[in-house]
């Protein structure tokens, strides 16, 4: 009596201490084994199983007494005759006392092989029916497992089942939760952020990090608010959009934001509020994905545009006062036409000069003067009437290029009317070199006519009065450029020296 | 001839020369006394520092490249009333000159007139 009494205490420690174990473990593995472990020791058999149905076979997924190739490894077959199989098909216990008197099931060599006499299967059944596989518990002598047996083995069996369910779900949520992982770790184009309900950073995954610049050590625990700019600080930005997400679910957070090192990384994207079963905001989740590129792309294309309009009402200022100033100058309409054409197609060139530069460059004054004395349809070399000479990256600053191309433009058009471009035997020469006075790089040219007859003395010279006020008068306002312009006894000499954009002055010494 | 532009002394700051010019010439077709035209910033403060007397001014908003709102702060420090001409519009005037007169580039001469006239009354 007192022996049954001792066993049937042994059995409820050993079920209350598996209890406590599969309780605080995670593993399935891990609970099945102790499962295992703990039914060997009460059942007194040193060996027991678990298999779990896979498909057609049952699989040995646990086991104690059991050789480590058997165990995770074999596979049952479940034909319908197998013990195994009535078991789980019945959903009841099957106990061979001796296979060697066994008739009513036929029994997977192994077991003979191993020196099992007696097995008890109890089938493990989850919650809502479904059979998750058996346990098996065997003896190495002829057993006579009792009613009391049967019944323990079926309460464990019964634990047994939620235990292994529970683990599976813990399994599935982790799976779901590695894929969540997984997923937004991979995804480094995209900041993501969760904060509590005090907007304060619990979880910093890896695109937050390169985004930002923050490492996930260093921005937990930190107000979300160090992402804000210091002005959208001050005017409560921040607050703001926490609280749109609080009312609304969620906020839309389009703007620029601050990095670590303080520059700054503009953010498409959005807050949502995390809100635990009643309903209650836990936290906020932020999403936001760089698009500094996009951004300042679109702001270079705003400044752009509202360049390009000021350009071009520059330049309707521009022709208006050279309709005017022609006008003045003309004889009669034809003239003005003539003229004007003239005027509009010089202003056009320079737009074509413009237009064809990239970000930062320059025209140069050596393509000014070959477009203006092309467009005259002056030829330049060895056996013509024009020499160039001077070097070729000569910056120019482009806000003079407009009021120099029409000064040159005047120079050629007269010289191609009146001068060395229309006399025989005339000549004309154009040097120009770089110079650097009052810390700033100058560009001097000499433009020189000769072998021209010239009209007498005391004879108003035709045509010379636009092109002599721009290089006298205009050139000098506009820029601060000094000028000459005389009537020699042979040509037209005339100087200039302009200042030019500072990356002459960049290129000169580094050619030095 | 306008009786209000006539014999008053007005500022012309405008870097573009033939602009300036004719903003000169349709000034002095006016009855004005045109001090200037200046292109530059340090110009038009050295204008000013040496003009006793300015009744109105007219400024460019951009001088090669430079606003021209140092001048303006000076003539507001004065009291000279002015006006803006601009080809930017107003996108790059400050808020603090809401209250003065602006025209946009290209302005027709009767405009610039109006609006001189307007300034002086």
């Amino acid at each position: 009596m007192n022996g049954t009494q001792d066993l049937l205490l042994k059995r409820q420690r050993l079920l209350a201490d598996f209890g406590d174990f599969a309780l605080q473990s995670n593993s399935l593995d891990d609970v099945l084994t102790e499962a295992c472990r703990i039914i060997a020791e009460a059942m007194d058999t040193k060996r027991a199983k678990v298999l779990e149905i896979r498909g057609n076979n049952l699989l040995v997924r646990a086991g104690v007494g059991w050789a480590p190739e058997i165990v995770g490894h074999l596979l049952l077959p479940m034909s319908e005759l197998t013990s195994e199989s009535f078991s789980i098909e019945h959903k009841q216990p099957v106990i061979t006392n001796d296979i060697r008197v066994e008739t009513r099931f036929p029994l997977p060599p192994f077991l003979e092989e191993a020196g099992v006499i007696a097995l008890a299967n109890v089938p493990i059944l989850l919650p809502g029916g479904d059979a998750f596989g058996l346990l098996q518990v065997d003896a190495t002598e002829p057993r006579d497992f009792n009613e009391d047996d049967t019944q323990y083995l079926r309460t464990y069996a019964t634990i047994l089942g939620p235990i292994i369910d529970r683990l599976f779900k813990v399994r599935d949520l982790r799976s779901v939760e590695e894929q969540f992982r997984f997923t937004v770790e991979a995804a480094l184009d995209y900041a993501i952020v969760v904060t509590n309900k005090d907007d304060v950073i619990t979880d910093w995954l890896p695109g937050a990090a390169a985004t930002f610049g923050w490492s996930a050590d260093e921005a937990v625990g930190q107000a979300a608010a160090i992402l804000f700019t210091p002005e959208d600080r001050e005017v409560g930005e921040h607050i703001r959009e926490v609280e749109t997400a609080r009312k609304e679910g969620y906020a839309p957070d389009v703007r620029w934001h601050i990095r670590k090192d303080g520059t700054r990384v503009f953010i498409d994207g959005f807050s949502r509020a995390l809100r635990d079963g009643g309903g209650e905001v836990t936290g906020f989740i932020k999403i936001g994905r760089d698009t500094t590129d996009r951004q300042q792309w679109q702001e270079r294309q705003k400044v752009l545009i509202a360049e390009l309009q000021h350009r071009t009402r520059n330049l309707l200022g521009v022709v208006h006062s050279l309709a005017n100033q022609t006008i003045l100058r003309s004889k009669d309409l034809r003239d003005f036409a003539d003229k004007f054409g003239e005027r509009i197609g010089a202003v056009a060139r320079v737009q074509g000069l413009l237009a064809r530069l990239e970000e930062g460059e320059r025209v140069q004054f050596h393509e000014l003067i070959e477009n203006e004395l092309a467009s005259v349809g002056a030829a330049v070399g060895e056996t013509s009437s024009v020499t160039l000479d001077g070097p070729r990256n000569v910056p120019l600053r482009s806000s003079t290029v407009q009021t120099l191309t029409l000064a040159i433009h005047e120079l050629c058009t007269n010289a191609l009317k009146y001068g060395a471009l229309k006399q025989p035997n005339a000549h004309l020469t154009v040097r120009w070199h770089l110079i650097n006075e009052a810390a700033q790089p100058w560009l001097s040219v000499d433009w020189r006519e000769t072998g021209v007859t010239m009209p007498p003395q005391g004879a108003l010279p035709e045509g010379t009065g636009t092109g002599r006020e721009l290089i006298e008068q205009a050139l000098p306002y506009q820029f601060g450029a000094r000028t000459t312009y005389v009537m020699e006894h042979d040509g037209i000499h005339c100087t200039l020296l302009l200042p030019v954009s500072q990356q002459a002055r960049l290129e000169r010494d580094r050619s030095e | 001839m306008s009786e209000g532009i006539r014999g008053s002394k007005i500022l012309v700051v405008e870097d573009e020369y033939y602009i300036a010019v004719e903003l000169k010439r349709d000034l002095e077709t006016q009855g004005a006394q045109v001090i200037g035209p200046v292109g530059s910033i340090v110009g038009a403060l050295a204008l000013i520092e040496a003009s006793q007397i300015i009744d109105a001014a007219v400024l460019d908003v951009n001088l090669n490249g430079n606003d021209v709102f140092p001048v303006a702060d000076k003539l507001v420090a004065r009291g000279t009333r002015f006006l803006f001409a601009s080809g930017y519009g107003s996108r790059d005037i400050p808020a603090r000159y809401s209250h003065i007169p602006r025209i946009d580039k290209p302005y027709a001469h009767h405009e610039l007139v109006r609006t001189v006239e307007k300034l002086l009354g």
